[in-house]
């Protein structure tokens, strides 16, 4: 697959790199921070997987960043993308970036594909739009991304509505579609969380071979640690808003620091448990993540907090050596496991 | 999940469902999502019944409730057979068969307390005010919720796990003897479902229930059950003790959906290896072995000869003409260790119907 290189697009120049990104929305209860200084760098080529649970952030995370998020949302900080910020930009300026540079997958195919118009429309719109192709040169481009993404009889299929579709074909439309401005960047967001087991896995397996084949960087945000793990290179956990551990994915699934990451692995029902065991669970809620909260985020829930956890926003620990780091002040794993020195960096 | 409680399960069946059917009319067309199901929950035993979308199992689940009807075959409740009941005899015997479905937000009238709606049940069934009340508290006690703090609240007022757990107490308060759990924990988050999960569990335990558990998610269901049952396009593939299906199974759908099941381990190695296609129409199910279009392993006969479920030997049953063989084996050399030189034995006698004819 071959497609022109323009000068913004340099191999050495990370594909995304996210400074201090926050987000605050307003409230009856006011303002609440749902995103909370998250900084990451993705690689070009590289996948980054991004974990949490319901409210933890993540989807508001990379809306944020598309700038799709809701219109009362305040976002501070840099998302700089192939070298160029994204958020202090104009609506205008932003709209020519999105689709050719960065694209999105959603969850549920269903919503984000328009029922009136035959899919092979949809996926050309794009396409006409940013690289100016006739009715024609879009209508055989579409049918080679279709068969691309693995649809069978991309030429019946064109003129067909998303209602005719399986979930799982609609999925591979919905990401036919983000591809067909040739994005640097692709954001699945819980993309095979809507589907069966074994289509979910069709979709994994996909999305992994059209980013070799198009050397795409990938942000995979999934609630389920087991879709994450094998499947992305780095990995943020994020818990209220914030990210409390991150690191190459084999080395937070290994050295897990912070608490929550290290409850909720241990949460995760497993097929080589003995049935009937007690189920691991962590009590109580996240707490609202208001613009003047002090302390760890997690204390309320975490089994061996302190009052300095309550009291202390906690430092983000990093060892530089292995890129892992953490928040937490009492890490389940620190350097008397044998790790190299600990350096509080920020 | 380290501990180990024995289970509970005793040989009394208290339901016994054969030769279920469900068909349903669609256009001038009719869907059996439910085709030929039997199946035996004894008490204190959870069965699980494992499919993806569109297999069945929740209509399997409704159709044992009489909801509605099932178009054939019979459902006993402890000897008394339910597809014949007149309406309110059905009404009657409701009460020893309770549900709880997957929403627990919306499964729970937004307009009412949480102890209205707990003790709603026992008003139908004239229970006394006084009584009411001392068994919502003490049903609401044992899911882990305080009358005092949470009665007078309504369902968006409290965390979905905890609209979960007052779906539970409303389903045991009616002291049922089945329970049908339909994906009881598929909306929630993986930190809160362990709580759902282990309350379930210790009430199987502590009243004796025949529990269905109904979810798509393989890794939950092998934790909770003690028998599970596979099921494809309205049919059960294979059925069995729970860890013999999960760490050996059969049939070749069971071994892709396993294969298919996200590991949170990034030192294992991950596999590629796919079960292609989808699901086809169940407006139009294939002849034969209903997942042979699928099935690496399928033949001819697949095709021709609808397979039927059969022992495997080893307690479980398959409706293969190809089980796996690893499976096959393990039951061959798990029949050897006993007695000494079965003459079974024979590797061309492994199982007469592996043949190949």
């Amino acid at each position: 697959m071959t497609r022109p290189v323009s000068s913004d697009r340099r191999a050495d120049q990370p594909a995304l790199v996210v400074e201090g990104l926050s987000c605050t929305i307003p409230s009856p209860d006011g303002p609440l921070r749902l995103v909370h200084d998250v900084s990451f760098t993705l690689e070009r080529g590289r996948t980054i997987g991004i974990v949490g649970e319901s409210g933890s952030g993540k989807s508001m995370l990379v809306r944020s960043i598309m700038g799709i998020g809701p219109k009362v949302t305040e976002v501070t900080g840099r998302a700089l993308l192939n070298g160029t910020d994204l958020l202090g930009v104009s609506r205008k300026l932003r709209r020519r970036r999105l689709g050719r540079e960065i694209a999105m997958v959603f969850q549920n195919p269903l919503t984000s594909l328009n029922p009136v118009v035959p899919i092979g429309h949809q996926i050309g719109e794009g396409m006409r739009v940013h690289l100016g192709l006739s009715r024609g040169e879009a209508r055989d481009r579409v049918i080679t991304l279709l068969g691309d993404v693995g649809i069978p009889s991309p030429e019946q299929r064109f003129g067909q509505y998303p209602h005719q579709l399986s979930g799982g074909m609609r999925q591979r439309v919905t990401i036919a579609a983000a591809l067909s401005g040739d994005p640097d960047v692709l954001i699945a967001d819980e993309a095979t969380t809507a589907l069966d087991v074994t289509v979910q896995k069709q979709i994994l397996v996909l999305l992994k071979e059209i980013q070799a084949a198009r050397q795409m960087s990938v942000i995979m945000i999934s609630h389920d640690l087991g879709v994450v793990s094998g499947r992305t290179d780095d990995l943020l956990v994020m818990y209220s808003g914030q990210v409390v551990e991150s690191g190459c994915t084999s080395a937070v699934f290994r050295r897990h620091s912070h608490r929550y990451t290290e409850a909720l692995l241990r949460a995760i029902p497993r097929l080589d448990s003995e049935p009937h065991g007690t189920f691991a669970t962590i009590p109580g809620q996240p707490p609202q993540p208001t613009v003047d909260f002090i302390g760890c985020r997690f204390a309320r829930r975490c089994t061996v907090a302190t009052e300095q956890c309550r009291t202390e926003a906690p430092p983000w620990s990093a060892d530089p050596a292995l890129a892992h780091g953490h928040r937490c002040i009492h890490p389940s794993y620190d350097g008397e496991h044998g790790r190299a020195s600990v350096e509080v960096v920020r | 999940m380290s501990e180990v409680a024995a289970s509970p399960a005793s040989d009394r069946v208290v339901l016994d469902v054969r030769h279920l059917t469900q068909r349903f009319k669609v256009g001038r067309r009719s869907l059996e999502a439910v085709s030929d199901v039997s199946f035996q929950i004894r008490a204190g035993e959870t069965l699980g019944l494992v499919g993806e979308s569109g297999s069945g199992k929740s209509s399997t689940g409704r159709a044992l409730l009489q909801l509605p009807r099932p178009t054939a075959g019979s459902v006993e409740l402890e000897g008394r057979e339910l597809t014949s009941l007149s309406g309110a005899e059905l009404k009657q015997l409701r009460r020893r068969m309770q549900l709880i479905f997957q929403d627990p937000v919306s499964s729970l009238n937004p307009r009412r307390r949480i102890r209205d709606i707990v003790g709603e049940g026992l008003v139908i069934t004239g229970v006394r005010p006084d009584e009411i009340a001392e068994r919502v508290s003490a049903m609401l006690e044992l899911v882990g919720l305080d009358v005092s703090i949470i009665g007078n609240r309504r369902p968006h007022e409290i965390s979905g796990g905890q609209c979960q757990r007052v779906a539970i107490a409303r389903a045991l308060v009616m002291q049922p003897e089945v329970l049908i759990c339909d994906e009881p924990v598929a909306s929630l988050d993986v930190s809160i479902q362990g709580q759902v999960l282990n309350i379930l569990d210790d009430m199987r335990t502590r009243f004796g229930l025949a529990m269905l558990f109904i979810s798509h998610d393989l890794s939950v269901v092998h934790n909770i059950s003690d028998r599970i049952a596979v099921m494809y396009l309205g049919q059960i593939v294979e059925i069995g003790p729970g860890t013999t299906l999960t760490r050996n199974p059969a049939h070749h759908y069971t071994r892709a959906l396993l294969d298919s099941v996200p590991v949170a381990d990034p030192d294992r190695e991950v596999d590629d290896r796919l079960l292609e296609g989808e699901v086809p129409s169940p407006l139009d199910p294939p002849l034969g072995c209903r997942f042979r279009l699928r099935c690496e392993r399928a033949e001819a006969r697949c095709a021709d000869d609808q397979p039927e479920l059969r022992d495997l030997g080893d307690g479980r049953q398959v409706a293969c003409h190809f089980p796996v063989e690893a499976a096959v084996r393990s039951v061959t050399l798990s029949r050897r260790l006993p007695n000494g030189d079965d003459p079974q034995l024979d590797p061309h006698r492994t199982d007469p119907q592996l043949r190949r004819d």
